[in-house]
């Protein structure tokens, strides 16, 4: 057989590549025959927790403990009453059985001495451990004890608590941490005049201070009655050095002046701050036969009111909003070490390249701040709102659906009615407080009637767990009718169920899942690679390599040519 | 060390997962308060100093310096015919006894006890922080001790007493302090009775840790980098004379 010429072959190759670049453009470029997209993708929910666990029902009603009078409190998770109990009438005045069912140690908050005879003690003494929830074991691998602040989300914590008895966890059958150590610091409420002792028992294995800001307190101690003879500020640098592990330190203070102020650990206070040890101090008008609840484990509804707040309110919160570096709680379960986690909490961390991730109200992230931090109202009262910002950036922006409410204090100074201000977003740079009314008359401005309406944070990030949305420190404001039993509200949304798992916060299934009945906006399922596509750019690549080749063999010949 | 590590795993999944203990703590829940009785005025609060020196209350005795729960002075346990004997031990806890172990910040003098089977244990645990510190002690029968615990806890620095009464099993018993972080950063122990089976992980001055902490690696050294290089000669050394030695017998073996 004749072998064709190159002519011949150099043709029929250009007819060949013409073709197969023809076949393949009109394939890439033509409208397509209609094929169906791929089908819905099927997703499983997870296991969807209890939205209430309902573990103390008996707890909601109003009752009287040790001639305590609990207030009501309707929400899912209300305060324990003989807690209540305990920390208004002291745990040294408590029965037994209070004091042993409110978990506190004897000498936690210790009431005695009416030096003005008005029925009301006036020395008060308040014992407080640090304790770390969810910190590092060198034996198991989760961390310990536990303290979610949603499903699933368990960032590490420091946190001040009422000196306890006992163990650190709920039972000796759980790693859950008990009740009394939670986020936020609890909040402190004395009586204007009062004389209160507040001791930091250093339990941490870190140092730590108080330090009592806006509160009215001397700069040093000269005590000659307990022989003492030191700062009292709380601030390393300038007032006395940070009580270490193992140790405690005593600090004394007799407020003059009424309002809401805060204290917080001074010691690292980028760090300690905002690792969670921060909490509200109340100082209350002082009135006869005034016991005020001197602690308010994780902030919210005040159940046993101050008599000034009485006379004036139909109830009383104190609303604390923070802010969690997911990676600096992280610091804390990366060693057991004390000076390794020391290291990585101090020259190891930068906050001016920290950012948050969770946004807690009273040391939860939605949905379980509608398990206690619930303002149940009715129409026609006024509520005391004490709001306070432990965050760290430039301000929050909380803002108040269906309701204007009005400023009566900034920063715990009472401001002339006349010159208060009524307005739905209250911005508040960090540390600082508002008390505002929560007005629930029906008038178009005060209140646009009973229903329930959502107050929560308007900078959006805030509303979110590390990006999923709904989360953060939204909560809800709730007009009785629409409470149902377990203290939830008669929601007429979605189901809330998705948001009771860790899955939804993995961002595992889609948003719409709940309610998308015809699963027309849940994901798609991935698609078989496209063989067209597979081939042709396998073809290119062959074309590319045969053009190599053919340049390579054709260098070759003339250079041996040349030769 | 396994062993040990299982065991300690077992204990962990027992107390976390028993179904049946959670039965029983649930039913074992207080009754609901009383509502506050309707049409009478409220009642008015009145200071009662010095009332509640001393508590007792389910095996649990308290007062200002601490409690002791579950005390046994008398009851047998099933196992034994009689009180073999009686022992005092003294534990002294506190931040001092931790500068022994780097690393750890709370801990006690001693991580480890010994006692022999049927013995009566008259243990004084002794505060020397003024903070909370505790000794509590697991895996007791529950017939008399509830949850299987003997406990003292002291709130400060003071000491508290506390007696209870072993079983004849050969047995290592789980001590530690139940404050958030005071086990894990080194208040553990074990009491052994009769020789104990086994060791329970982390605990200091004893046992290590199941997941240790990562230290900083320092340099090498030019003696390891010389000492490595001369491991790395020798191996290379043995492959190339076994490989040549196999080569030779397999020509060798060939027809």
């Amino acid at each position: 057989m004749k072998i064709p010429s190159r002519r011949t072959l150099a043709i029929v190759m250009v007819v060949v590549l013409v073709t197969a670049a023809g076949v393949v453009s009109w394939w890439w470029m033509r409208v397509p025959p209609y094929e169906p997209a791929p089908p819905t993708k099927e997703f499983a929910m997870g296991e969807v927790e209890p939205p209430c666990p309902d573990l103390n029902p008996a707890w909601r009603a109003s009752q009287v403990i040790d001639d305590v009078t609990i207030e009501e409190s309707l929400g899912c998770e209300p305060d324990n009453p003989a807690l209540v109990a305990a920390v208004t009438k002291g745990t040294n005045n408590v029965s037994h059985t209070t004091l042993m069912e409110s978990g506190l140690a004897m000498d936690a908050v210790v009431l005695e001495n009416d030096r003005d005879g008005d029925g009301d003690p006036d020395v008060v003494h308040i014992k407080l451990e640090v304790a770390e929830l969810n910190g590092r074991s060198p034996e198991v691998t989760f961390p310990v004890p536990t303290y979610s602040i949603a499903p699933g989300i368990q960032p590490g914590f420091w946190t001040f608590v009422p000196k306890p008895h006992g163990m650190a966890t709920k039972d000796i059958y759980s790693m859950a941490a008990s009740p009394l150590l939670r986020m936020p610091s609890p909040t402190i409420r004395v009586e204007a005049g009062d004389t209160v002792r507040v001791t930091l028992e250093n339990a941490h294995y870190l140092p730590h201070t108080i330090h009592f800001h806006g509160v009215d307190h001397p700069y040093f101690l000269d005590n000659p009655l307990h022989g003492e003879h030191r700062g009292n500020d709380g601030v390393p640098e300038t007032s006395h050095s940070a009580t270490l592990p193992g140790e405690s330190f005593t600090y004394e203070l007799t407020p003059r002046q009424t309002g809401t102020m805060l204290y917080h650990c001074h010691e690292q206070p980028p760090v300690h701050v905002m690792m969670g040890l921060m909490g509200m101090f109340v100082v209350e008008e002082n009135r006869p036969d005034n016991w005020v609840q001197t602690i308010n484990v994780g902030a919210g509804q005040v159940r046993h009111p101050a008599a000034a707040i009485k006379e004036r309110y139909a109830s009383e919160h104190d609303l604390l909003y923070q802010e969690v570096d997911r990676d600096l709680g992280d610091a804390i379960k990366a060693a057991n070490d004390p000076r390794l986690i020391g290291k990585a909490t101090t020259s190891g961390f930068d906050i001016t390249k920290a950012s948050s991730e969770y946004f807690l109200l009273n040391g939860h992230s939605f949905p379980y701040t509608i398990r206690d931090s619930l303002i149940i109202v009715e129409p026609n009262q006024k509520v005391k709102l004490r709001m306070a910002n432990g965050g760290d950036d430039r301000s929050i922006a909380i803002h108040t659906h269906g309701h204007k409410l009005a400023i009566t204090h900034y920063d715990g100074i009472e401001q002339n009615p006349t010159a208060w201000i009524t307005r739905d977003v209250f911005d508040l740079a960090p540390a600082q407080r508002l008390d505002l009314v929560l007005d629930t008359t029906d008038d178009g401005l005060h209140s646009y009637g009973p229903g329930v309406w959502m107050f929560h944070d308007h900078r959006e990030k805030a509303v979110t767990n590390d990006g999923v949305f709904p989360g953060g420190n939204m909560s809800l404001i709730v007009y009785k009718p629409y409470l149902r039993e377990q203290g939830l509200p008669t929601l007429h949304g979605v189901d809330l169920k998705p948001f009771f798992t860790k899955e939804f916060y993995q961002r595992k299934f889609p948003v719409w899942a709940s309610y998308d009945r015809d699963r027309m906006l849940v994901e798609p399922e991935s698609v078989p690679p496209s063989l067209m596509g597979v081939l042709s750019l396998a073809f290119l690549a062959g074309l590319a390599l045969g053009a190599v080749g053919l340049a390579g063999y054709h260098f070759g010949r003339t250079s041996r040519v040349g030769r | 060390m396994r062993r040990a590590r299982l065991a300690c795993l077992c204990a962990c999944l027992t107390v976390v997962l028993c179904p049946a203990c959670q039965q029983a703590a649930e039913e074992a829940k207080p009754a609901a308060a009383a509502p506050p009785p309707a049409g009478q005025p409220t009642p008015k609060l009145r200071l009662t100093e010095g009332q509640h020196a001393h508590h007792e209350h389910e095996g649990m005795v308290m007062d200002l310096d601490g409690a002791v729960m579950n005390e046994n002075t008398e009851k047998l346990p099933q196992d034994c015919p009689e009180i073999a004997g009686d022992v005092e031990i003294t534990v002294k806890a506190g931040k001092k006894h931790a500068r022994q172990y780097p690393g750890k910040m709370f801990s006690y003098d001693r991580n480890e006890w010994e006692a022999g089977p049927c013995t009566r244990v008259k243990l004084t645990f002794i505060n020397d922080d003024p903070v909370r510190h505790q000794w509590m002690m697991h895996g007791l029968p529950k017939y008399l001790y509830p949850e299987a615990m003997f406990h003292i806890e002291v709130t400060g620095p003071a000491q508290k007493t506390g007696t209870f009464i072993l079983p004849s099993t050969k047995r290592t018993y789980f001590v530690h302090c139940d404050i958030a972080q005071h086990m894990e950063k080194g208040m553990k122990g074990q009491l052994k009775v009769a020789g104990g089976d086994g060791d329970l992980p982390s605990i200091p001055g004893i046992v290590g840790d199941p997941y240790p902490d990562r230290y900083e690696v320092g340099d090498w050294g030019w003696q390891a980098a010389l000492a490595a290089g001369f491991a790395g000669l020798l191996g290379a050394g043995l492959t190339f004379w076994f490989g040549r030695k196999a080569g030779q017998s397999s020509r060798s073996e060939a027809p």
